[in-house]
């Protein structure tokens, strides 16, 4: 169900232009070598700064140097080399690409550091009664449920839940969909096959997927990294198979083939070099679409119980309240936290499709 | 470029305003209108063939049946003019007023005939409705015999104690004696269901002759019965309905007591997102009513604009909420089921958490401002029925049980600590271990659930000692809870609850009754338990055996005793109703009333205010009510 | 292209029949609790017999075919728990025009506001207007829809003075549900075409016709945007069926009587019949617009042809 979502089709049209960029990196990077300066898509061009120049030296001739004019000629292009400078020229992303370690990283200590309450701890008053709604104060930086729990334990703890959730089905998507894309494209024989399976895999509800398995397993963590992992590797898979494709019958693919080198090892020494950029793009894409995810899955009900709280039950949970405007709180605060984690991933892998592009390097 | 992208802004704003000057709003003016949203969905019109409050919101208003309560719970005639009982209490014989069906543009179409409610009860009997279950309890002849038996003949129909003697006599034949035989009378398989439609769906004269496939092939095509086919002889007719949509109900000017219904149109929309939205719309005026939630309640309460807005929702004895311990521990070793077994079995443990549990905690914590109303003491709740002029639960048998002052009279600290230092030393001559593991599983979808058992977790293990007691709260799984959790003995502490067929306090014996899923309180092969179980069995029987309608008031007081045992030993913990908050302009008190059955889902004899009722308001009818009720009984 | 469209509709028979047959089998795993609402005070024969009646203790082959048999008589089957009695068709008919009305209405706003604000982007790129569009559209991507909505539905109509909910009578309240359905797609669109006429003003051919000094408007206009447009036309039909059958979140805030989550309210009510007919259609709806949208695409690129190499997308 969550194809249905809009949203994931940006995610996934992100991902055939990343797609796009890199079938033409491949092929630039040979062109690539020797050109001093390519067209810009996302840059400014570079530029002389003049004006800073004074007059006696504008008008200096410039004096040869063989040194200088033979290091012209020859580039020392290391193609991530270019890429991580290009990316560290992009004052977004950088600033995102802080931003969010700061917050991965005070999210997973945030539960070390002195005076955390446990997300599940409900605070009482002297008269037995639960503390709820109180609003955002210096005991309570986010203020309190409607429970009586610490909002700011919750949302910390959330956004744990929320990330581990999206790695590992990050992980887990990279792993099925990187194996099953590159048998996929590589043996022409399980083409048919595999086209078939990720048809009818595509077809098959999410929700009936994830009423079953709330039914077979308990509502938990690793049920909906299971379930989002077993209908997310398809994308994966055919995205590399699309890759394969295109790289399969390179040259020197040929070249290997005809030297008798397995199969196994054209696969990991020749195909999946060229895709590790994808791959790895491709994980930081997934991260923000799972949290999402997670939102819907919590929207039709089959999401994690209040127990365990995730960005998307504090979300739907936030939403019942949106009406009162005092406690609106409850929704402002996890709908921040889950949009800076979102814009941060989509910011940085926009920034890093942009830079693998080895026409944006200089 | 940008004056394109101006042009289309202009044309987007165009369509927009002239989508605005199209609108306007039509209310008929002189009628009075009463508007409301609806989040569950409304599946069938065969009122026969449901279970689901959802379904029975339309026919509660738009059928009538044979009796109906006032507004204090008094049974009053409706489509039976009057009725009559045998001496020995086994054949009821009812004459019906003239009444007639109307169709959904409120033209007449036919009478109603007694063979209208023999039609509705072969169907329930024959199909097996999963609302059968009413006729056995209301101990009606030979329904017990099950579809095959009726369908294949071995048991005649004739032989079913409902029949039909002539067009206005319908008379019912029991097994037994069933004081509260008139109040199983307002579920909606007793209401009548017209030959007329009933033929149009298949060949209803010929049924004798069907099998079980026509009876289903039947049934599903009644089930897909649609507004205009429905006839309708109650209150209002239904003039419009669109499923998932909307559906309005229509007063019908020619009902018999259409002098008692004072609203027109009951319009009602359906939003699934109605909890979040229909607060915003009450206080726009949009609704009529909206329900909130405890922590809606508690901000709007907060807000000099919204504090007279709303009131607690009237609690109704409908739901009882009860701990049950289980004597049948089916659980995973890992929380030893073998331990828990030795541990439940012994009385003083039992006390040691009965008497131990905060019970008004635990329900401040999906109710703060009302939890002392809802707070019962009693698994049969207050105001479901009353004798001689004294509600059940005022009984004196009761007020003994009361270790504590205050409402909740369990709750004493130092009696629960008296009792653990017992338990332990029994137990543990019992080769019991310390800490005896409690496995008290939720249903995930419910937070305060969820909450109510860290609460207890923390509070009882204070309280008691963690040496002493480990509760463990499980999550228990999202669909199949009951029968993965309740019915299999997968607890060894849960919350249940418990609902009510019919006015009479044996149905709240029913979870507990011999064979029961709830507590599986019969299978404890203990000597001490049994004996309790004994001597409650007894106490049932004895009391269900007065069935002298003179002497009510007798056999109130055993089952009362009966009820008394399960607490005194602390089989059951009693925990109280489930309440609510809303935004209404109607005073439910005028409302028809009974917690079983149609009658509170019916609008007739309700008023819209001018205002909204507010909580000062709510509590000053809410007292009224309970002086005419009492006056009334007397 | 003839040929190549009558391959590719015969092989996606073969994939509904196997996506009917597995979800057919998921379901028959669904508990059974879901199909009653009362099973509480149901009697252990009484669950049985009902069962038995929908059926639902034959063995797996038998259902299986009794499924297949119905469909090849046109008969989707009647629903069981969600409108019991009620054909398939007839609930979709009461269903499908709303969803559609607002689907198209939704699609013709998207692709008149979307597109221009890709060409504004792309116009101005790296300036203001450019920075506000991709804040849009970052905005959007990234809060969740959920709650967006929700705001959008509260200020909105008390901004414009309508009612909260939609009314088919009423075609102001027309607006908002369409302008929130909207929003995602106009980003989509927004977003993609800036993308796609960025690098299209890269190209080579570009670089000649503005070294030609080939008037930028026209170029913009003629050249590089019917370039860029050409891989948004093929989205068009998969994201007018996303619209309509996807719509959720808006349609349950709105009270708009559409299809939008009528699979997941099946699911959860385990309606069998209708979710077997509802994946049935869906599937197929999402094979057409895939075939549509490789068709579209040959129009509006005419280097674009079928035959040579075949294979699904």
């Amino acid at each position: 169900m969550n194809k249905f979502s809009p949203k994931d089709h940006l995610a996934k049209g992100l991902e055939d232009s990343v797609s796009q960029t890199i079938k033409e990196t491949a092929e630039k990077l040979e062109e690539a070598k020797g050109m001093d300066c390519c067209s810009d898509t996302e840059k400014e061009p570079k530029t002389v700064n003049r004006a800073s120049m004074n007059e006696e030296e504008l008008f200096t001739f410039a004096e040869h140097d063989m040194r200088e004019s033979e290091r012209l000629g020859y580039t020392e292009y290391s193609y991530w080399r270019s890429t991580f400078r290009t990316f560290f020229h992009n004052k977004m992303a950088v600033f995102f690409l802080v931003l969010m370690c700061v917050l991965l990283l005070f999210t997973f200590i945030q539960p070390l550091l002195p005076n955390q309450a446990d997300p599940n701890q409900i605070f009482f008053d002297e008269n037995g009664m639960a503390r709820a709604n109180l609003q955002p104060s210096s005991e309570f930086l986010f203020g309190t449920n409607s429970a009586g729990q610490d909002l700011w334990a919750r949302i910390w703890g959330g956004t744990r839940r929320s990330l581990i959730i999206g790695i590992c089905a990050a992980i887990a998507e990279v792993i099925i969909g990187v194996t099953i894309g590159l048998l996929w494209g590589y043996v022409r024989k399980l083409d048919f096959f595999f086209t078939e399976l990720w048809n009818i895999f595509d077809n098959v509800p999410q929700t009936i997927v994830l009423v079953l398995l709330a039914y077979i397993m308990k509502r938990s963590m690793f049920t909906l990294i299971f379930a989002m992992s077993i209908t997310g590797w398809l994308s994966m898979a055919l995205f590399i198979r699309n890759q394969v494709l295109m790289i399969r019958d390179r040259d020197y693919n040929l070249a290997s083939r005809c030297l008798g080198t397995p199969i196994y090892r054209i696969i990991m020494k020749n195909l999946l070099p060229y895709i590790v950029s994808v791959i790895m793009l491709r994980m930081a894409l997934t991260i923000p679409g799972a949290i999402g995810n997670e939102v819907f899955i919590t929207y039709i009900g089959l999401g994690l119980p209040p127990s365990a709280p995730s960005l998307g039950n504090l979300v739907n949970a936030g939403r019942a309240l949106m009406m009162s405007p005092e406690l609106r709180y409850q929704l402002i605060f996890p709908t921040i936290v889950l949009s800076v984690i979102t814009i941060s991933f989509y910011i940085i892998g926009n920034a890093f499709s942009d830079s693998a592009d080895p026409r944006n390097h200089h | 470029m940008k004056k394109k992208i101006f042009a289309c802004f202009m044309v987007f704003m165009l369509v927009m305003s002239m989508f605005t000057a199209c609108g306007g709003s039509s209310s008929a003016e002189g009628t009075t209108e009463y508007r409301s949203l609806y989040s569950a969905d409304v599946s069938t019109l065969n009122y026969l063939n449901t279970t689901y409050t959802a379904d029975m919101a339309i026919p509660a208003n738009t059928e009538e049946w044979l009796i109906q309560y006032d507004s204090l719970g008094n049974v009053q005639p409706a489509l039976a003019e009057s009725w009559t009982t045998s001496e020995d209490g086994l054949v009821w014989t009812f004459t019906l007023r003239d009444a007639k069906w109307y169709d959904y543009k409120g033209e007449e179409v036919g009478t109603v005939t007694a063979q209208d409610f023999v039609n509705a009860a072969e169907y329930a009997l024959k199909y097996d409705v999963s609302a059968s279950y009413m006729f056995p309890a209301a101990k009606i002849k030979n329904s017990w015999v099950g579809y095959d038996a009726l369908i294949s003949g071995e048991v005649p129909w004739e032989e079913v104690g409902i029949k039909a003697i002539d067009e206005k006599t319908l008379e019912f034949t029991l097994e037994a004696p069933a004081p509260y035989f008139l109040s199983c009378l307002t579920y909606g398989c007793f209401a009548p269901a017209p030959t007329g439609i009933l033929n149009q769906f298949g060949d209803w004269d010929n049924r004798a002759s069907w099998t079980v496939d026509d009876w289903n092939a039947f049934s599903e095509a009644l089930d897909g019965v649609s507004y205009d086919q429905m006839w309708y002889c109650g209150a209002y007719y239904l003039s419009e309905y669109s499923a998932g949509e909307k559906y309005v109900l229509k007063k019908n000017p020619n009902y018999f007591e259409a002098d008692q219904v004072y609203i027109d149109t009951l319009t009602n929309i359906y939003n699934a997102e109605a909890a979040t939205l229909s607060g915003e719309m009450f206080q726009r005026g949009e609704v009529e009513s909206a329900s909130l939630s405890s922590t809606q309640a508690k901000s709007w309460s907060e807000n000099d604009e919204t504090k007279d807005l709303y009131a607690p929702i009237r609690v109704l004895p409908d739901y009882s909420y009860f701990w049950c311990f289980n004597f049948d521990p089916q659980f995973d070793a890992e929380y030893e089921p073998d331990n828990w077994a030795i541990a439940v079995n012994n009385e003083n443990f039992r006390q040691s958490i009965m008497h131990g549990i905060n019970r008004i905690g635990v329900i401040k914590i999906s109710d703060e401002l009302n939890a002392e109303t809802l707070l019962q003491n009693t698994i049969t709740p207050s105001n479901f029925v009353a004798a001689g002029g004294t509600d059940y639960v005022d009984q004196p048998i009761f007020s003994e049980l009361a270790v504590s002052e205050g409402p909740d009279i369990y709750f004493n600290e130092d009696l629960a600590k008296e009792y653990r230092d017992k338990a332990k030393k029994e137990l543990e001559a019992a080769g019991a271990t310390f800490p005896v593991k409690i496995l008290m599983p939720y249903l995930p979808s419910s937070s305060d659930w969820a909450s109510e058992c860290t609460y207890m977790e923390k509070q009882l293990e204070e309280l008691l000692g963690s040496d002493y007691i480990d509760i463990i709260v499980d999550q228990g799984p999202q669909q199949d809870f009951l029968s993965s959790v309740r019915r299999c003995g997968n607890y060894a502490l849960l919350k249940c609850n418990y609902g009510c067929d019919y006015a009479d306090p044996l149905t709240y014996a029913d979870p507990f009754c011999e064979g029961n899923n709830y507590n599986f309180m019969d299978t404890s092969t203990a000597p001490e338990t049994k004996a309790v179980m004994d001597e409650y069995y007894k106490a049932v029987a004895k009391a269900d055996a007065i069935t002298d309608p003179e002497k009510t008031a007798e056999r109130y007081a055993a089952f009362a005793e009966a009820e008394a045992i399960l607490i005194e030993h602390a089989v059951v913990v009693p925990l109280g109703l489930s309440g609510g908050y809303q935004a209404t302009k109607l005073n439910t008190f005028e409302g028809q009333y009974a917690p079983f059955g149609v009658s509170t889902l019916r609008y007739k004899g309700q008023h819209i205010l001018e205002n909204a009722m507010n909580t000062e308001m709510f509590n000053s009818e809410l007292a009224k009510w309970e002086e005419a009720r009492a006056n009334a009984a007397q | 292209m003839g040929s190549y469209i009558v391959k590719r509709v015969l092989r996606s028979f073969i994939t509904l029949f196997l996506v009917c047959t597995i979800v057919f089998c998921l379901l028959r795993l669904m508990p059974v609790e879901g199909y009653f609402s009362n099973f509480d005070k149901m009697t252990p024969e009484q669950v049985q017999h009902q069962l038995e009646i929908k059926g639902l203790t034959d063995p797996l082959p038998t259902q299986l075919g009794r499924f297949y048999n119905n469909l090849l008589h046109g008969d989707l089957g009647n629903s069981s728990r969600y409108r019991p009695g009620i054909a398939i068709t007839e609930i979709l008919a009461d269903k499908v025009p709303i969803s559609m009305l607002l689907g198209t209405i939704s699609l013709v706003i998207s692709l008149a506001l979307g597109l221009p604000l890709g060409r504004l982007m792309t116009r101005y790129k790296g300036r203001i207007p450019d920075h506000i569009g991709t804040a849009f559209i970052v905005v959007i991507q990234a809060v969740p829809a959920v709650v967006y909505y929700l705001f959008i539905q509260m200020y909105g109509t008390s901004l414009m003075g309508l009612p909260l909910l939609f009314s088919r009578d009423n075609l102001a309240t027309y607006i908002l549900p369409v302008f929130s359905l909207s929003l995602g797609n106009i980003a989509y669109y927004g977003m993609w075409l800036r993308r796609y006429m960025v690098d299209e003003s890269n190209k080579d051919y570009v670089k000649l016709a503005v070294a030609k000094g080939v008037n930028s408007k026209e170029l913009m206009r003629k050249q590089i945007f019917r370039n860029a447009v050409v891989p948004l036309v093929q989205y068009i039909p998969t994201s007018f069926v996303l619209t309509v059958v996807g719509s959720i979140y808006v349609e349950s805030l709105y009270s708009i009587p559409g299809m939008g989550g009528l699979l997941v309210k099946c699911i959860q009510s385990q309606d069998n019949t209708i979710v077997q007919a509802l994946v049935l259609i869906y599937s197929a709806l999402s094979i057409i617009g895939l075939i549509l949208g490789d068709i579209l695409m040959t129009f509006v690129d005419p280097r674009i042809t079928f035959g040579k190499k075949g294979g699904s997308r």
